[in-house]
């Protein structure tokens, strides 16, 4: 089969311009990643389809057999403007969406180590198996939500230890040959003034970190199909 | 042909339209636009632009993968070509339709006799 050259000049014909225009902003109602595609590979197959030298009229026709950009997003799963998925696009998803609660599930009931370990590990499962998912999706997963469980782990074990240093240094004291107290707890001073700031970046750091695992979760969810 | 009795052709070729791509890419990889005229000519696309959320559909579940190469006549272009599990699905919907068609036969003849 004979393939037109793609010179790229035929999507430069003001139709080819407004009907780009006009799927770029029916594609607000994809996922960026989404939208991207679809734009460059329509702009692309007209590019091919359509010569410099195009009339208005094979133009015309030409648009009309590639198909209204609505249709093309609707096709693309787009959400319409109303909010509910076209009935075409709700595909199987059970998997990724258990995937998600269990690997959030072991991450809220991290103190139940063996329950939220069990969660964690069908979690991983669940998003290594997916059918839906790609391989990039995957590892975004991963790093958002299959982080949580043992992030959590972390910082409590942080937390108590942290606790156990500074009750130990408010408690400590040592009698010199002289008879002299020496109050150790007066030596963690330091650490105690600088708590402030640490505890700012910590808070900042833990915000982040939940709106990172959240949005993931959305995007996930999201393309599951 | 009203848009009622276009109805039935429609969800036919919705529903073997994956698998016809499927087929295409059998024996070689193929450019996209070049799928979607082949496609288009044989009547099985409504819009040739619904073919790319398609192929779109069949990388992310991984029934084709996609390579890019180098156009003597402009930018690069994406080629699509089967994968194992596409090569399964395939198979499989053959065996299927294969099936199918017979009975569809079997029963469209008997009434018209």
């Amino acid at each position: 089969m004979m393939t037109q050259d793609f010179d790229g000049r035929g999507v430069g014909h003001p139709l080819v311009r407004e009907y780009l225009e006009r799927l770029r902003a029916e594609s607000a109602r994809l996922p960026a990643d989404q939208a991207h595609e679809l734009y460059d590979d329509i702009a692309e197959h007209l590019g091919v389809a359509l010569g410099a030298d195009a009339t208005e009229a094979e133009v015309r026709e030409r648009l009309d057999k590639v198909g209204t950009p609505a249709v093309l997003v609707d096709e693309a799963g787009g959400v319409p403007a109303h909010g509910v998925p076209p009935a075409t696009t709700i595909k199987a998803g059970g998997v990724e969406a258990a995937a998600v609660i269990t690997l959030f599930a072991a991450e809220l009931v991290f103190f139940l180590v063996p329950v939220a370990a069990l969660a964690w590990v069908a979690g991983l499962v669940l998003l290594a198996v997916s059918r839906y998912w790609t391989g990039r999706e995957k590892l975004r997963g991963l790093l958002a939500l299959g982080t949580g469980f043992p992030v959590a782990l972390f910082f409590v074990g942080f937390a108590f230890t942290s606790a156990g240093s500074s009750a130990s240094c408010s408690s400590m004291t040592e009698v010199l040959a002289d008879g002299t107290v020496v109050d150790q707890g007066a030596r963690c001073a330091g650490t105690e003034t600088g708590v402030p700031w640490v505890t700012v970046v910590t808070w900042v750091l833990t915000l982040a970190y939940l709106a990172f695992q959240v949005v993931t979760a959305r995007r996930l969810l999201r393309s599951r199909r | 042909m009203g848009a009622r009795d276009e109805a039935p052709v429609a969800q036919l070729r919705r529903g073997v339209l994956e698998h016809c791509v499927l087929a295409l890419l059998e024996g070689e990889e193929r450019y996209g636009y070049d799928l979607v005229t082949e496609l288009s000519e044989a009547g099985l696309l409504a819009s040739e632009g619904t073919m790319y959320p398609l192929l779109s559909r069949l990388r992310k579940v991984e029934l084709v993968e996609t390579s890019w190469r180098e156009s003597t006549s402009g930018p690069p272009r994406r080629y699509y070509s089967l994968t194992p599990r596409g090569r399964d699905a395939l198979a499989a919907f053959r065996a299927a339709w294969c099936d199918f068609k017979s009975s569809v036969d079997t029963i469209m003849e008997g009434r018209s006799a």
